[in-house]
């Protein structure tokens, strides 16, 4: 789950007390009141991100007692350290993986759930148990599930005649494997993104469309609720590709990276630099990337939110 | 009739996929409850002479509750999410009501940042923070857990949206009755957005029970560690076939508060968890 943005700039506009007049003998208060949080937000937010900034131009290690800048060193380091582009790579694979099939998934499911009544609660209370539940522990479920010798999809697969894939081992199919499980935690989140989008799809559009000929389930999506939630669409795949490049819980439990790298994805490896490898320059300069890639994907985000505001 | 029959077709077509997509969901559930009720034996094969399931059942949940420390797992849970979610509450109530109600110079500034903390994510601020709580040393402490999160600008930016539509009329009133302002925020605007704390304190709760990444960095000792983090312990420390059974139980134990709060309260929990980002 991650904090995203919304209504941006709508909010800035409206960030206006209620009544000026009245607000304005309170300014005193107005200090006290917002004092905690503002402290706050300033010592664990605002200035790590800046110490981050900082600490990524020095060759900083944790536990040593001196430092030394170097300029964008960590930065010139980082282009040519094929572990990097690594990480970046699995976290992109993994990503044109999941959020796709999560985002259609979602979509199909919510367009088959909508006309149902009486039983919608029930699926979606359903397709919601991934989302609430620890990943942790899951990803611990997943590996047996998932093992090629014990679990029960390689017990189906014998059973069909096949020889068993053992996903989290074999490293040509980890990253599938992670993506498989992250698919399953996302849909519900999506799907249930969707479902609210879907209400501004009204009963009369259907049924007019309905007596116009379209009929059958693929031109009622192509034609009537695409250009509906095409909108809705954008958000949702840009909420996606945050949470998937946020990807951690998986990749600790099940892999450590592993096979030879082949899950090492960006957060694992900001993670084991910084914290294991004591490197905290480098990590620094991981972590300004990666901060890069989540702002420009909650730019995206906010964009599309806002658009979507004024369809 | 022919069309009626169509008609049923296709709705039976349509259950049809969404149950077996519901089964996909809901399997690896129904196989961790299924492993938690099972002895070592069964679960990978076919054993000859099972024992009575209710004999499975006591010897798994027995020792994941008294020979693993799954409920100080479980209570250091409890403290750290209950911790952040009233540090959380009381920060944010009042700093929303200030921006809302209040004109004082800054106040956009504040609302800014808050804006601007909204696109941060957590693991960002990690370093910096967990190398001041090293230099006081903090680490390892209840404290620590919590420190990255006493307040929430997602929070603030929720309770302004709120607050902002409460009625300045009732604040007069208030006034004229002679409360004090941090009365009027506590006893009048607080119940009235009880439902909007609500929804967040879900929020709240299912992302840091289930965060790994901050207990991770933040906890090395097992009798401080969250469930996240005990459930790794506990796995590193056994992983034979012989506590697997036990292992599944831990699992459902640590999965099952939100499970549970999500089938009683679904509706404010999908409105909760899916707060962010739809409007």
């Amino acid at each position: 789950m991650t904090h995203t943005l919304s209504m941006a700039d709508e909010s800035l506009a409206v960030a206006m007390p209620v009544s000026k007049n009245e607000g304005a003998g309170y300014k005193i208060h107005g200090y006290v009141f917002s004092a905690p949080a503002f402290l706050l937000l300033l010592a664990t937010v605002i200035a790590p991100i800046v110490v981050v900034f900082i600490v990524s131009l020095t060759n900083y290690k944790l536990g040593r007692a001196s430092l030394s800048f170097i300029g964008l060193g960590n930065y010139t380091k980082l282009l040519q350290d094929p572990y990097f582009w690594n990480a970046l790579k699995n976290s992109a694979i993994y990503t044109a993986i999941v959020v796709p099939v999560s985002v259609g998934l979602a979509l199909i499911v919510a367009a088959l759930l909508s006309s149902r009544t009486r039983s919608r609660r029930v699926y979606e209370v359903i397709y919601f148990l991934p989302v609430t539940s620890t990943l942790t522990a899951m990803s611990i479920v997943w590996s047996y599930l998932l093992n090629g010798n014990i679990g029960p999809l390689a017990t189906l697969m014998t059973s069909l005649g096949m020889k068993p894939l053992d996903f989290l081992a074999d490293s040509d199919l980890a990253l599938f494997g992670l993506a498989i499980i992250g698919t399953w935690h996302m849909l519900g989140f999506n799907l249930i993104l969707f479902l609210a989008g879907f209400t501004t799809i009204s009963k009369e559009l259907t049924e007019a469309a309905q007596l116009d000929g379209i009929d059958s389930f693929w031109d009622r999506i192509r034609y009537i609720i695409w250009p509906l939630i095409a909108p809705t669409t954008i958000v949702v795949v840009a909420i996606s590709c945050i949470q998937a490049f946020q990807a951690f819980d998986t990749v600790a439990v099940l892999t450590n990276g592993g096979p030879y790298g082949a899950t090492e994805m960006l957060l694992y490896k900001i993670n084991q630099d910084s914290f294991i490898g004591l490197k905290a320059g480098y990590g620094s300069a991981l972590t300004v990337i990666y901060l890069i890639l989540i702002g420009l994907f909650s730019i995206f985000q906010v964009m599309a939110t806002n658009k979507k505001a004024h369809f | 009739m022919a069309l009626r029959l169509l008609h049923h077709t296709r709705t039976a077509a349509v259950h049809a996929v969404l149950i077996l997509g519901a089964g996909l969901m809901a399997y690896p559930f129904i196989w961790m409850w299924r492993a938690s009720f099972q002895s070592a034996g069964e679960i990978f094969g076919a054993v000859a002479n099972p024992p009575p399931i209710w004999d499975s059942i006591a010897e798994n949940y027995g020792r994941a509750l008294f020979e693993t420390p799954l409920l100080r797992f479980m209570l250091n849970g409890l403290i750290m999410t209950g911790g952040i979610l009233i540090a959380q509450v009381l920060t944010t109530v009042i700093c929303a009501f200030a921006l809302a109600k209040y004109d004082f110079r800054g106040r956009k500034i504040l609302f800014a940042l808050v804006l601007l903390s909204l696109a941060v994510p957590a693991q960002a601020t990690a370093l910096p923070i967990f190398i001041v709580l090293a230099k006081v040393g903090l680490l390892d402490t209840y404290l620590s857990m919590m420190v990255p999160y006493l307040t929430s600008g997602f929070a603030i930016f929720l309770f302004h949206q709120f607050i902002k539509s409460f009625p300045d009329e009732i604040l007069l009133a208030a006034r004229l009755d002679g409360m004090t302002e941090i009365e009027i925020v506590f006893r009048i605007v607080m119940p009235a957005m009880l439902p909007a704390i609500a929804a967040f304190a879900i929020f709240s709760i299912t992302f840091h029970w289930n965060d790994l990444y901050w207990p991770m960095i933040a906890i090395r000792s097992a009798d401080m560690a969250p469930p996240t983090l005990g459930l790794l312990f506990f796995r590193s420390q056994g992983g034979g076939g012989d506590s697997f059974g036990p292992l599944m139980a831990c699992a459902t134990l640590v999965t099952a508060p939100l499970i549970l709060v999500s089938l009683v309260a679904q509706r404010k929990f999908v409105q909760g968890v899916t707060m962010t980002g739809v409007k």
